[in-house]
């Protein structure tokens, strides 16, 4: 009989690697309550003596941070949701009508997944030039509002459905669209529940576009406005962590909160 | 309520297979009509075809005198059950038996009263707040049937709606689609592989064959006087045994088909054509036994009485009835008049 390992050989690796992980975050949260003279200090001081709770308060009120919440608040909703039903609409003409040129397009859409944004970086930015939408948040919505990865995840995952479902809808009465908002999203809540939370967290995370885009304070996003926190206080390292924490809350609060849905959806997306 | 006619309808699917080759039939009101056919012959096809889930390439289907090309699904009037039940997962089957009816706009009353009687009539009273997922296969059909029923639509078209139950559910659920269909009197589309299923449950049947419609008749009228050798061959079971024309006292251009229960043992049928079969395999049935044997150079099977005593390798002498032979052309496989 082979002795019994109170855990899985597996943890032997997993555990290190997580530790690894986990270790920035550590050091990020320890270093938002320090005093400024500990940060500086050499080798750095991982536990903690005393807690600055104060910097947070400091931080908070060194900068607009409200209204950079808020700003990111207004982007990231409005992406999340115009994706959601923009995707869904053309993920599933893409799974299910016959139309014209459907796979011709199709290639195309899965070409633009390969061109990174770097290279439609400065072609976009004319574009939203030209709407006259500059500095403004609507700048910074305009190019979200979808995407070819979340019509790409979605047209793979309607697929998956049993085609019988939608064939009786419709002998039942329902029009296309009726199908897709009866019957297709409600059995796509993993599928969705994932968009959701990637298209949550590129744009929120997001900070290339809007340091191109957005020229004033009152228009940044909370990474936007992190940035110019570090260039005003560079020495603040306690400030700055703090203020990073605080963009970081609500991320963790949606994947914790979500994290079931979106593990399950990818694994029965790679699956079939 | 309403006839359903197939006029010169083809379909072809892109890649070049034509489904369903200038298919002609009419299905009178009120008529169970079985459509059957080995895997492939296009019968799901036809079916999808009247509901509206493919368009005819060219022909026309009229339900009740209405031409129905390019009329979506939902504005036909008619039902389906699919092989699979399609019940919609996430909904309750008192919302599965309501869909139907909501997307009418039907007034909530008459939704819940009328959700109540199909549930009373397929004895699902019990099941109404239960999933899907969470009935049996048997069950399930039952809430297919009723969501189909439901809307009491024109006509009622039904794909292998059996094939997913064993044995002897599908044999309990086959009589009472029969005692349901009478009681309606609404015009029902069947479709199926299994020509049992076929023979009896049908008011008349269709057999097609490669997209080709062969023959249209009573279960009585297709077992008897089959229209050539492929319908001869493919209802009945055991099949009927093809000899040879020179074996039964016939011409080398025909083929005689003999089915297995008209080959007696020699000396009950006065002045039948006689017929040696060397036994290969003997099944015993209880009432019956199937011979299995050569005859004249072919395969064959016998049924006979389950009291005869045989054993393998016997020299069996049997005797068929003239009457009983179905004459094949060679050549064409039509059938051939008696001489
Ligand atoms: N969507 C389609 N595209 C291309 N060919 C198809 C399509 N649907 C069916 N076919 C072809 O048409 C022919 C008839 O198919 P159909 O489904 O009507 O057969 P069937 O008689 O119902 O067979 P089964 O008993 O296996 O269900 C087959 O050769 C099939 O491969
Ligand atoms: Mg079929």
């Amino acid at each position: 009989m082979r002795a019994r390992l109170p855990f899985s050989p597996r943890h032997l690796a997993l555990v290190p690697i997580s530790a690894v992980m986990v270790l920035p975050l550590v050091w990020m949260l320890v270093t938002s309550v320090e005093s400024l003279d500990q940060t500086r200090h050499f080798p750095p001081t991982l536990i903690p003596t005393a807690f600055h709770w104060s910097n947070y308060r400091e931080a908070w009120n060194e900068a607009p941070f409200g209204r950079f919440f808020l700003n990111s608040v207004i982007v990231t909703g409005t992406a999340v949701l115009s994706n959601l039903i923009l995707c869904s609409l053309a993920g599933y003409a893409f799974a299910r009508l016959r139309f014209l040129g459907r796979e011709l397009l199709f290639v195309a859409l899965l070409a633009t997944l390969m061109v990174p944004f770097q290279v439609i970086m400065i072609p976009t930015f004319l574009i939203v030039q030209h709407l006259g939408l500059v500095d403004s948040l609507g700048g910074l919505i305009a190019p979200n509002l979808v995407t070819p990865f979340g019509i790409f995840l979605l047209r793979q995952f309607f697929r998956t459905l049993p085609v019988d479902l939608e064939e009786a809808a419709r002998i039942d009465g329902s029009t296309r669209l009726g199908v897709l908002l009866r019957v297709v999203l409600p059995l796509s809540l993993p599928a969705l529940a994932t968009l959701g939370i990637v298209t949550f967290l590129w744009t929120w995370n997001d900070f290339l576009w809007p340091l191109i885009v957005i020229t004033s304070t009152d228009q940044s996003t909370v990474q936007l406005g992190l940035a110019s926190f570090q260039g005003a206080h560079v020495t603040k390292w306690n400030l700055l962590m703090a203020g990073n924490v605080m963009a970081l809350a609500p991320m963790l609060v949606v994947f914790i909160g979500a994290q079931r849905w979106f593990v399950r959806s990818l694994a029965t997306t790679g699956i079939r | 309520m309403a006839p359903v006619v197939f006029h010169q309808v083809t379909k072809e699917f892109p890649g070049g297979t034509t489904a369903v080759d200038a298919l002609d039939l009419e299905i009178p009101d009120g008529e169970l009509m079985v459509l059957v056919g080995p895997s492939g012959c296009g019968k799901s096809t036809a079916l999808r075809m009247i509901a509206g889930l493919e368009q005819p390439s060219s022909g026309r289907i009229t339900i009740g005198e209405r031409d129905m090309t390019g009329l979506s699904p939902g504005a036909r009037d008619v039902a389906m059950v699919f092989q699979s039940y399609a019940l919609y997962p996430h909904m309750s089957v008192r919302d599965n038996l309501a869909f139907p009816l909501r997307r009418r706009r039907m007034g909530r009353d008459e939704i819940g009263r009328r959700v109540t009687e199909m549930a009373e009539m397929l004895e699902l009273g019990e099941l109404l707040k239960r999933k899907p997922a969470q009935l049996s296969g048997g069950q399930r059909q039952r809430v297919a049937m009723g969501r189909a029923l439901i809307r009491e639509p024109v006509a009622f078209l039904l794909d292998e709606p059996l094939s997913n139950l064993d044995a002897k559910l599908r044999t309990e659920l086959r009589a009472e689609l029969k005692r349901l269909h009478r009681r309606l009197g609404t015009t029902m589309v069947y479709v199926t592989h299994d020509q049992i299923e076929a023979m009896t449950l049908g008011d008349r049947i269709a057999v097609m064959n490669r997209g080709r419609l062969q023959q249209v008749g009573s279960p009585d009228e297709i077992y008897r006087r089959p229209c050539n050798l492929f319908v001869g061959r493919f209802v009945g079971s055991p099949a009927m045994n093809l000899l040879p024309g020179p074996a039964v006292g016939r011409g080398a251009d025909v083929i005689a088909g003999v089915r297995p229960e008209a080959m007696h043992r020699a000396g009950e049928v006065a002045g039948g054509i006689p017929l040696e079969l060397v036994t290969d395999v003997v099944e015993p049935l209880g009432s019956d036994v199937y011979v299995h044997g050569s005859a004249g150079g072919e395969a064959v099977v016998a049924r006979l009485p389950g009291n005869v005593q045989v054993s393998p390798g016997d020299r069996l002498a049997l005797a068929i009835d003239p009457a009983d032979l179905h004459l094949f052309d060679r050549e064409t496989e039509g059938r051939l008049a008696h001489e």
